[in-house]
């Protein structure tokens, strides 16, 4: 139990390592990449004195190192910095994210459950049956599937689904129930659906050739069972791992997505930030969707764990 | 699809790719920045094979001048990325200690932000993308993959027989990695370089679409962004575009499979 609780915290003290390594990298590339902010926020009609304010207001005229503190400090309060909407009014960047943050919850969420929805059945019954025709019509959809943009795909089932076959709502109808998530969610989960399902197939095929399984045969236990129990007890940690890494992509998925569809959400939000140049706002999303992504890294591996008490001892 | 057409049907694609990159400028029957007036989202033709965009542009030669720039940041993003992470995963998993854990911290750091995260930040900050600010914007995370894919190859030869004889012989460090280590990496690098070629091009594509589309070439994702709206009026200005950068990625993921399972026969389907 001591070694376990050791390497908990050695798992946290990395994670919070991390963290402050991708402030540190977001700070650097706003600061050190070439592009003058003024510049960029006043146009090219302000005069000195309005430069020069603005300057020292974003303390740009200290020091790197010195920067670097007024940066820490401003992100410790936990604000991300203040952003101005497009009314005027100024309010704090975690203020806006976490205002459609849900939104973005959703549309990940509806996109996790349709990859898994495809990938676990599909990669468990492909490798039981491997050779077969469904095994050759999988392994062709999981390679398309990651293949097809994202941004070429969600355009076409719109077109589709919502204009020719009018099955589906079109971005800018008023959003009422889950029609509105299916299209997006199968766009954003499709790629995740492929990966994942070529995954399972394969560490499918290699617990299947265990030995525990083939005793589990002999003894003589239903195979729906063994697949169940012993399979699929082998197969599915390596699934999960990639599952947490693939968040990544889901989450930079989303932002494509939201735009496709019009959805509101922190990839909309970054997009308009982009578009307004709205420096707080670019930078705090960033920030937020990393360190979202770290955090749910750390969730998976702690999921793991208990998926596999082999892990609780490794150092 | 079995491994060997998997490989030739990738390759094949991949020549296409190239050879729209790097003759498509010549034989673009229009020039990218011709406004035929006559014929604005006209459909195809035989003077516009693909119909016209919004401004009258000829579709067909805005593609083929798109291959040059999804060619040039795939395969920049590509060369960048492995040189650096390729020579970070050596001297972390070769030389250990101290070295591999500070390098390590920036691998994780690095595989933190989601996709193209981190190159929005820097094209936005950067102001007026180009082809080589996207390159090095995708470059800026696209490193870490192969530094920790080499790290535990490099480590687990640095105890093989053969780098333990040529470390007796008195062969340097550098010598030892470059002679007898990085052979040892080579294959799973080229396999890793195959999957980003697709997934640079991908990313290229996607932050165009969000307005992030680099103002010194034809980018295959702004032209998406501009017909995926057009999709009642001009169909082929919807479709075309996704299509060449399907293609595209399709080919260089159907190589790199091939190529893994050649080099990983535990993989074999």
């Amino acid at each position: 139990m001591a070694r376990s609780g050791g390497a908990l915290l050695r798992r946290l003290l990395a994670s919070l390592a991390t963290l402050l390594g991708v402030v540190t990298l977001v700070f650097l590339v706003v600061r050190l990449v070439p592009g003058d902010p003024v510049q960029n926020l006043l146009g090219d009609y302000a005069d000195e004195a309005q430069a020069r304010a603005l300057r020292e207001r974003l303390h740009l005229d200290e020091p790197l190192w010195r920067q670097y503190g007024v940066y820490l400090a401003a992100l410790a309060d936990g604000s991300l910095g203040i952003s101005t909407e497009p009314g005027g009014r100024a309010r704090p960047v975690v203020d806006r994210l976490l205002e459609v943050f849900p939104a973005t919850l959703d549309l990940a969420a509806a996109g996790l459950l349709f990859a898994l929805a495809l990938a676990l059945p599909l990669g468990t019954l492909s490798a039981l049956r491997r050779g077969s025709w469904l095994d050759r019509g999988t392994t062709t959809f999981a390679v398309l599937g990651a293949a097809l943009p994202v941004i070429w795909l969600g355009p076409v089932l719109l077109y589709l689904f919502g204009v020719r076959l009018r099955w589906l709502p079109l971005p800018g109808e008023p959003i009422t129930g889950l029609a509105h998530l299916v299209l997006p969610g199968l766009v954003l989960g499709l790629a995740l659906a492929g990966k994942l399902t070529r995954l399972l197939r394969e560490t499918t095929l290699e617990a299947l050739g265990a030995a525990h399984v083939f005793l589990a045969h002999a003894r003589g236990v239903p195979g729906r069972v063994v697949v169940l129990r012993h399979v699929a007890r082998a197969s599915l940690p390596p699934v999960v791992t990639v599952l947490g890494m693939q968040l990544a992509a889901l989450l930079g998925g989303a932002i494509l997505t939201e735009k496709i569809f019009g959805r509101p959400g922190v990839g909309s939000l970054l997009v308009d930030a982009i578009a307004r140049r709205d420096y707080d706002l670019v930078q705090g999303s960033v920030i937020f969707v990393a360190t979202l992504y770290v955090v749910t890294n750390l969730a998976v591996d702690l999921v793991l764990v208990a998926l596999d008490p082999r892990l609780r001892h490794e150092a | 699809m079995r491994r060997s057409a998997r490989i030739r049907f990738g390759l094949a694609i991949l020549l296409l790719l190239v050879a729209a990159g790097v003759l498509g400028p010549v034989l673009a029957p229009w020039s990218p920045q011709a406004r035929d007036s006559g014929a604005i989202l006209a459909p195809a033709s035989s003077a516009h094979w693909l119909g016209t965009d919004e401004d009258g542009r000829d579709l067909l030669s805005l593609l083929l001048h798109g291959a040059r720039v999804a060619l040039l940041v795939g395969w920049g993003t590509v060369l960048v990325s492995a040189v650096v992470g390729t020579a970070v995963g050596l001297v972390s998993g070769f030389v250990g200690g101290l070295v591999d854990l500070g390098l390590q911290r920036l691998v994780e750091v690095a595989l933190a932000f989601p996709g193209v995260l981190l190159a929005i930040l820097l094209l936005f900050v950067a102001g007026r993308p180009s082809v080589t600010s996207v390159v090095v914007a995708l470059s800026l995370t696209g490193w870490a993959g192969y530094a920790r894919v080499v790290r535990g190859v490099a480590a687990s030869l640095r105890t093989r027989g053969y780098v333990q004889a040529g470390r007796l012989l008195g062969l340097g460090t550098p010598r030892l990695l470059a002679r007898h280590v990085l052979p040892g990496v080579a294959g799973p690098v080229l396999v890793l370089m195959t999957f980003q070629v697709g997934a640079a091009i991908l990313a290229e594509a996607g932050l165009s679409f969000l307005g992030l589309a680099p103002q010194d070439g034809t980018s295959w994702g702004s032209l998406l962004e501009q017909g995926a709206v057009l999709f009642v009026k001009a169909p082929l200005m919807g479709l075309a575009p996704g299509l060449a950068i399907a293609l595209a990625v399709l080919g260089v993921t159907l190589l790199g499979d091939g190529l893994r399972d050649r080099l990983d026969p535990r993989g074999r389907a």
